[in-house]
């Protein structure tokens, strides 16, 4: 610094503004802002989110912008390699199978997604119960939901799609009757970290009814537990859903789904590879990216990091 | 000063607050303590973590269900009789301020909202603009500025949340607040800001405080009385000069001189009184007065019953048999 | 007595999502053979991590990025990590606030500080090992070493697990003890004993202690000298008697007077409005100048330069400077 500069008149008395002593020199942000500041530095999450979309996008657009729909048959084509008129070649129908694949995506994705949803709604609802009433309540939930982790997913998940006719709401009802526990248990846990925390007595000194108190100070604060569950609840459901297609319980020709795709693509595996791959490699994108960009909003949004 | 012309505020008799721990055990958190508290006046409780001050000053505000005893606030007992809206009206009347700054606020809502939960919660404005009126206001009052109420917490400093939470107690114009160690978690330098920002609201605005601390200048500082616990029960009470010129009990002697003093020259050449070992396990202690284990002036007489809180003079109180 | 660490220019910045806080900006300091030097500051002024980064265990994105540090004869900051571990323990030796934390609850506690020995003194025996554990156990004043020595941390009260802490670390006969905050997490009545206890035991293994306090009465008790830290940049140092007498800085003096005074009565506390620098924007000027009673305009653009004021006595404070004490001559 160039201290030649000062002089006399600078030793007068400065006036300091009342806002210089409580100045935050930071920008003011919500926590969900930093949270995303901190996923944009980790380039894995960044990089499974943009695969993601483009994922979905695809999925969602690519069926409606063929010229070919997912049960068009063209038996001059069956098992046609990909070309510039099939991108991923074409099936033992000749159906084409980019549409299929995008369309299977879609499907997969879709049950995933009302699953996870359904997995969230009960979950979240039971957990919250559960933590909030205590006592009784809680001990018989609890017991409820022991006596579901016992009994083997698997084995409920097929008896019920034996039972009932298959379809897409079948599969999806099969995957949440089961999904919830998970997330009910770790909402409970959460809620009842949350309860004795000074904010929320705060709000019971002040007389806040119970409703608010839910709404207000509780459930924000499980948001991110929710979120980083729903991330891994929708990989595994994608996966549950191409296993049971795969074994044949799960959806039926000519729909698609991820699953039915590759069962199909198995069958001609040594000759035709080109039907399993591109399934696969979709399956496995998903479930990868998913999976990256659970661990990166856990590290983004895990309160432990923020003092 | 004279108790006789004074107003009882808050009348807490024989309150006792127990814990079940499992395994039929039980703690006794609070163990028949008997206080009252004055309008206008600053009753500070002192002892180590672990003594029960915390559950005593929750219990009070009906945070905790008392197991047994009552607590009568300005002439209204607090007991399942009263109906909903005397309940209602009691949370306005009587307010906290928590011990930890960053746990004390829910770190997703804005200092806006949070200041103005208690306004929410007893419909104390009239529309969104008086509401919002009313928080800026309340911020100025304990030195923030209005820029601040769209910020959330985690951007504060630890006295600058300390401040919000006092502004939160006070949007609901209480009589009595519950101090749970506000300044133990701050700076020096804003310890001393809280007080004087708490000396100053109590002059403006009449109000009682309990305030519960374990560093003892800052008690002495701020309360007209004082009380010391030992393991759930109210070993000695008296006006501040009182107690800190003539301490009784055997455990507020040694209390009192262990505080360190920030004065190099009287501090290296200090004696103190320097207790034995450390505080007993709380749970399943016998009928021999509590302090036996610590205490330098134990005798055979002391371990046959736990002792009184007896006046011995005018305002001090002290359970221990070897004043009385 | 000569110098046995000295730090000269010490700058660590700190990478947050945010941006970077420049949190020690600078800070010259050294430590006496078997002296007590106390370091006092707000939280977040830099006392801390400026310890951590002597001891070269600053967290994941602290940096030091500039500045010495000189131990024996040796830069610590040209060390390698492998000889930090050499270092750490055996010859500078750190405990924390929270006794709970620093301890391994699955552990014995005299296997805990065998560990230690056997870290840094491998030509010991099992045997002597055992004996130096329970040899340090009563050192640090708890009764019934042998029983104490197969014990778990959790079956100790908070006092006794931050004696086992202090065991630990003067099992290797450390030449200088961190102490960073050591008696914050616990009660009155233990602090005494804690501090009594620091006290006894600088005499009898004669080594030098620097500790990290925010608490005055603990600083009057314990110190030699004293350290006074504000906004990253050691504002004012000096011996005990002149820091508490004689303070010069005027963060020193809003300090001594933000406290009650135990034996008076009465009167309302002078604190210190408002609130700390935010050190990821640091002022460019003296950092109090926002929260000073006297501030000049000088104070608001330049950082003040070291003033004498007494005998190993120095400060960084405008008000020293001649040209102001002759203005504030001339107003009156």
């Amino acid at each position: 610094m160039d201290k030649s500069k000062i002089d006399r008149s600078m030793y007068q008395k400065a006036k300091v503004e009342a806002s210089e002593k409580e100045h935050i020199a930071a920008p003011a942000s919500t926590m969900l802002a930093d949270a995303w500041i901190r996923l944009k530095k980790n380039k894995a999450a960044v990089v499974a989110l943009f695969i993601l979309v483009a994922i979905i996008l695809l999925a969602i657009f690519a069926p409606i912008f063929s010229k070919y729909s997912f049960r068009d048959t063209d038996y001059n084509n069956v098992y046609g390699l990909p070309s510039a008129a099939h991108i991923f070649g074409a099936d033992q129908f000749g159906r084409d199978l980019w549409v299929r694949t995008w369309m299977g995506t879609r499907i997969s994705l879709m049950i995933a997604l009302v699953a996870a949803i359904l997995d969230l709604v009960v979950g979240v609802l039971y957990g919250a119960v559960s933590a909030l009433f205590g006592g009784k309540v809680d001990a018989v939930m609890q017991r409820i939901i022991e006596v579901l982790v016992g009994i083997p997913s698997l084995i409920i998940v097929i008896l019920f799609l034996m039972a009932f006719p298959a379809g897409v709401g079948t599969i999806i009802a099969a995957l949440s009757i089961t999904g919830w526990v998970n997330m009910a248990r770790l909402v409970r846990a959460e809620i009842l970290k949350l309860k004795n925390q000074e904010f929320v007595l705060a709000s019971q000194v002040l007389g806040t009814s119970k409703f608010n108190i839910i709404m207000k100070d509780l459930i924000p604060n499980t948001v991110s537990v929710i979120v980083i569950n729903v991330m891994f609840t929708i990989p595994s459901a994608i996966f549950t859903e191409a296993f049971l297609s795969f074994i044949g319980i799960g959806l039926a020709e000519p729909q698609a789904s991820l699953g039915v795709l590759i069962n199909g693509g198995y069958q001609v595996l040594r000759m035709y590879p080109h039907v399993l791959v591109f399934p696969a490699i979709v399956i496995v994108l998903i479930m990868v990216c998913f999976s990256i960009l659970g661990d990166g909003l856990r590290d983004a949004l895990d309160p432990q990091m923020r003092k | 000063m004279k108790n006789d012309d004074k107003q009882v505020l808050l009348d807490v008799k024989n309150l006792k607050k127990y814990f079940d721990v499992g395994n039929k055990k039980i703690l006794k958190a609070v163990d028949d303590v008997s206080l009252q508290i004055y309008k206008g006046e600053t009753l500070g409780l002192v002892g180590e973590s672990g003594c029960g001050k915390s559950t005593f000053g929750r219990t009070v505000i009906h945070l905790y269900e008392p197991t047994e005893g009552s607590v009568t606030f300005d002439g209204l007992k607090i007991d399942k009789n009263l109906d909903k809206k005397q309940r209602h009206e009691l949370c306005r009347r009587m307010q906290m301020i928590f011990q930890d700054p960053y746990a004390s606020l829910n770190p997703r809502r804005k200092i806006l909202d949070i200041v103005a939960e208690g306004i929410d919660a007893h419909g104390l404005a009239a529309n969104k603009k008086e509401r919002n009126d009313k928080v800026l206001e309340l911020l100025e009052t304990v030195g923030l500025q209005a820029e601040h109420a769209d910020r959330f917490p985690h951007e504060f400093s630890g006295g600058q949340r300390q401040r919000v939470g006092i502004a939160r107690a006070l949007a609901v114009d209480p009589d009595f607040i519950v101090c749970d160690e506000p300044i133990s978690a701050l700076d020096v330098s804003i310890q001393a800001q809280v007080i004087n920002l708490l000396e100053q609201l109590q002059r403006e605005r009449g109000l009682t405080y309990l305030f519960i601390a374990h560093d003892l200048s800052m008690v002495k500082h701020i309360s007209d009385r004082i009380g010391v616990m030992y393991l759930g029960s109210l070993v000695e009470l008296a006006e501040s000069e009182e107690l800190f010129e003539n301490p009784m009990h055997p455990y507020t002697k040694a209390l009192l001189s262990a505080i360190p003093i920030p004065d190099p020259d009287i501090e290296k050449n200090r004696q103190r009184i320097m207790l034995e070992g450390t505080l007993p396990n709380p749970i399943g202690l016998g009928d021999e007065c509590k302090f036996c284990s610590r205490c330098p002036v134990c005798k055979d007489s002391c371990h046959k019953s736990q002792p009184k809180l007896v006046e011995v003079k005018p305002g001090h109180f002290v359970a221990c048999s070897q004043v009385q | 007595m000569g110098k046995i660490l000295e730090v000269k220019n010490l700058t660590i910045h700190i990478k947050t999502h945010k941006g970077v806080v420049q949190a020690v900006r600078g800070v010259d300091f050294y430590l006496n053979e078997q002296e007590t030097l106390a370091v006092v500051g707000e939280s977040g002024s830099g006392k801390s991590i400026t310890m951590k980064g002597v001891m070269g265990i600053l967290p994941k994105n602290g940096k030091v990025v500039d500045g010495t540090v000189m131990f024996q004869g040796n830069d610590l900051t040209k060390y390698t990590e492998r000889q930090m571990q050499q270092v750490r323990g055996s010859e500078i030796a750190m405990i924390f606030q929270d006794p709970m934390t620093s301890l391994n609850p699955t552990m014995k506690v005299g296997k805990q500080i065998e560990e230690m020995l056997k870290e840094h003194c491998k030509e010991m025996s099992k045997a002597d090992r055992k004996a130096r554990a329970i040899e340090l156990l009563s050192l640090v004043g708890i009764s019934n070493p042998e029983a104490r020595y197969d014990q778990y941390p959790h079956q100790l009260s908070g006092g006794m697990r931050q004696r086992v802490v202090i065991a630990i670390a003067l099992a290797c006969d450390p030449k200088v003890l961190i102490a960073d905050e050591p008696t914050t997490a616990l009660d009155v009545t233990i602090q005494a004993q804690i501090l009594d206890l620091m006290r006894d035991l600088q005499k009898k293994i004669k080594t030098s202690i620097i500790i990290i306090t925010h608490n005055l009465g603990v600083v009057a008790n314990i110190a030699d000298r004293v350290a006074v830290m504000y906004g990253g940049k050691l504002v004012e140092t000096g011996d005990v008697a002149d820091i508490f007498h004689n303070p010069c800085h005027e963060y020193t003096k809003g300090l001594l007077r933000s406290i009650p005074k135990a034996h008076e009565k009465g009167g309302e506390l002078q604190a210190i409005p408002g609130t700390p620098p935010d050190l990821m924007d640091p002022p460019v000027g003296c950092p109090f100048a926002a929260r000073c009673q006297e501030t000049m305009i000088v104070c608001q653009k330049f950082m003040p330069d070291y003033t004498e004021c007494g005998k190993n006595h120095k400060s960084a404070c405008w008000m020293l400077d001649e040209m102001a004490q002759e203005v504030k001559a001339d107003e009156k």
